[in-house]
């Protein structure tokens, strides 16, 4: 589905990816670790088309991406959320959803229009299942600017759902959120995947990536240095060493 | 033409100015722009009008296509800076869009009497075909088109491009064409209001087109509020009609003015018209509504 070749990216003489090549599968979950500054948010990022890639070639469903506006990788189905939330802080809740929905707003009348802001279109019909997916519903109407950080997480979540993607980029979805609301989210994402998601999952909480993730790729200094499956990964000594050091 | 109707006239102009610049603020673009737009809308209306005897509807449709696309010839270059630098870009722009216009020498005769721009002097004997109705029939439509945006989804994309337009290009937003479409806007909504102006007052010249015009199409928005365009209609009503309350103080009107800006400035940064005291009216009219459905 999703092709890394070589990629690298450089920011003036450090090199945040370092010739990284990975092959995500359709379906299920791709775990994406490493310590602070090993480079995951910079490969969403490049993926995501927020930066251009220094040299490699990035493949989603067989077509060149690299580079390309990020408007563009969301219409063709690759939705992302950040890690730093950047909700639209003076829209409410189900406005924040309705804009993520642009990629299906197709002709003028979904643009221009006001009926299908409400009744019974298909897009407000979708703007209904993801608020009650997320245990949103109530907030509805509050401005996102006024929610608590795990509602904003999951704000975040629905936001990139709304661009109905085959691909969804998860970067901490789980920061700052507590036990609860974690185990919940796990269930909501392996709905997802039982449904056709793919997802690329960066996270910090281990046991959570470890628990939901079928493959993991582990990243140190922007180079490949790990990928298999959680046990794997688990009694894998040279990722053992990138994360508590070697003596 | 009565005290109350040029009044009148210059508040519903200034309204047009001030909807003009709100236009590119939708998407969190500050132009200064808009009153090199509003100079080439006079001159060129006025050109048309009195030169080539165009009725006035079509003249302002040609001035509004000219300013739309030199508003996208100048969109696209100025989406690369923000800010204090956008702001010189375009503060740039109609400086030298006054200047040119303003130094313009270009007359020919107009059944026996030579007419057209003569330079310092200005652009004389333009036929007035607009009035005060004329005038509010414009600033009607403007506010009637930027309610309904307001309603649409395009009107969310554009709130959500002025709040984060990273991530509005991550909800699939074409970010690029949205802010060039809403510079163009408010560059073609300029140019007709610079065409109404030249053909209500039948005069015009560079001093009309000066950095204080520019100043004040900041002020109207600055004062009344960016959150909804109703902020510029209430900024541009108040900052004209307010210096003709207070007359009496000749020549230190200027300082009472400064003062009220500032005063405003310092009370209601975010202007006279915010979210907050939006909200404030949108919950009494959900109220309202709620108490008549019960009843």
């Amino acid at each position: 589905m999703l092709e890394l070749a070589r990629l690298s990216k450089a920011f003036g003489g450090v090199r945040a990816v370092d010739e990284l090549t990975l092959d995500l599968p359709r379906g299920g979950v791709f775990g994406l670790i490493g310590p602070n500054g090993s480079g995951k948010t910079t490969i969403i990022n490049l993926i995501s088309g927020l930066y251009t890639p220094t040299s490699g070639e990035i493949l989603f469903e067989g077509a060149k991406i690299g580079g390309m506006p990020s408007h563009r990788i969301v219409r063709r189905g690759v939705a992302r959320t950040f890690q730093n939330m950047r909700l639209f802080s003076e829209l409410s809740v189900e406005d924040n959803i309705r804009v993520f929905q642009a990629p299906h707003a197709r002709n003028i009348g979904d643009w221009l229009g006001t009926r299908q802001m409400r009744g019974n279109s298909p897009l407000h019909e979708k703007v209904e299942e993801l608020l009650h997916s997320l245990a949103l519903t109530k907030l509805r109407r509050e401005m996102a600017g006024n929610l608590s950080l795990g509602e904003q997480k999951r704000l975040e979540i629905a936001r990139a759902l709304a661009t109905e993607p085959t691909l969804l980029l998860l970067d901490e979805p789980a920061g700052g959120m507590s036990f609860q609301e974690i185990e919940a989210l796990g269930e909501f994402l392996r709905n997802l995947v039982a449904k056709g998601l793919t997802i690329m999952l960066v996270e910090h909480n281990m046991r959570f990536v470890m628990a939901i993730a079928q493959r993991i790729a582990v990243l140190n200094f922007g180079r490949l240095i790990a990928c298999g499956s959680p046990q794997e990964i688990r009694s894998n000594r040279t990722v053992v060493e990138a994360y508590l050091g070697n003596e | 033409m009565g005290y109350v109707e040029t009044i009148l006239s210059v508040t519903g102009l200034n309204i047009i100015l001030a909807l003009s610049v709100y236009f590119s603020l939708t998407v969190g673009q500050f132009s200064l722009a808009q009153v090199g737009f509003w100079a080439i809308g006079a001159y060129g209306s006025a050109t048309l009008t009195a030169l080539f005897g165009w009725p006035l509807i079509p003249a302002l449709i040609a001035v509004a296509l000219v300013c739309g696309i030199i508003g996208v010839i100048l969109g696209f270059p100025c989406l690369r800076i923000r800010g204090i630098y956008l702001a010189l870009a375009t503060l740039g722009f109609s400086q030298v869009a006054t200047q040119l216009l303003g130094n313009l020498q270009f007359r020919i005769a107009v059944e026996g009497v030579l007419r057209g721009p003569e330079g310092l002097v200005g652009f004389r004997n333009i036929p007035v075909l607009t009035s005060v109705y004329g005038i509010y029939v414009f600033v009607a439509l403007l506010v009637a088109l930027l309610w309904w945006i307001g309603r649409t989804r395009f009107g969310m994309a554009l709130a959500a491009v002025r709040d984060d337009d990273v991530a509005a290009e991550f909800a699939g937003i074409n970010v690029v064409f949205v802010k060039v479409t809403m510079f163009a806007l408010g560059a073609a909504v300029a140019g007709i209001g610079g065409g109404l102006f030249a053909n209500y007052t039948s005069f015009i010249s560079a001093q009309d087109f000066g950095f204080h015009q520019t100043l004040f199409s900041l002020l109207y928005v600055a004062v009344g509020g960016i959150f909804t365009f109703i902020g510029p209609v209430v900024g541009a009503i108040l900052l004209t009609v307010l210096p003709e309350y207070v007359r009496f103080l000749g020549e230190n009107r200027a300082i009472f003015y400064g003062v009220i800006v500032l005063v405003i400035m310092l009370l209601r940064p975010r202007g006279l018209i915010d979210q907050s005291n939006l909200s404030a009216v949108r919950k009494l009219w959900s109220l309202k509504t709620a108490t008549r459905t019960d009843a």
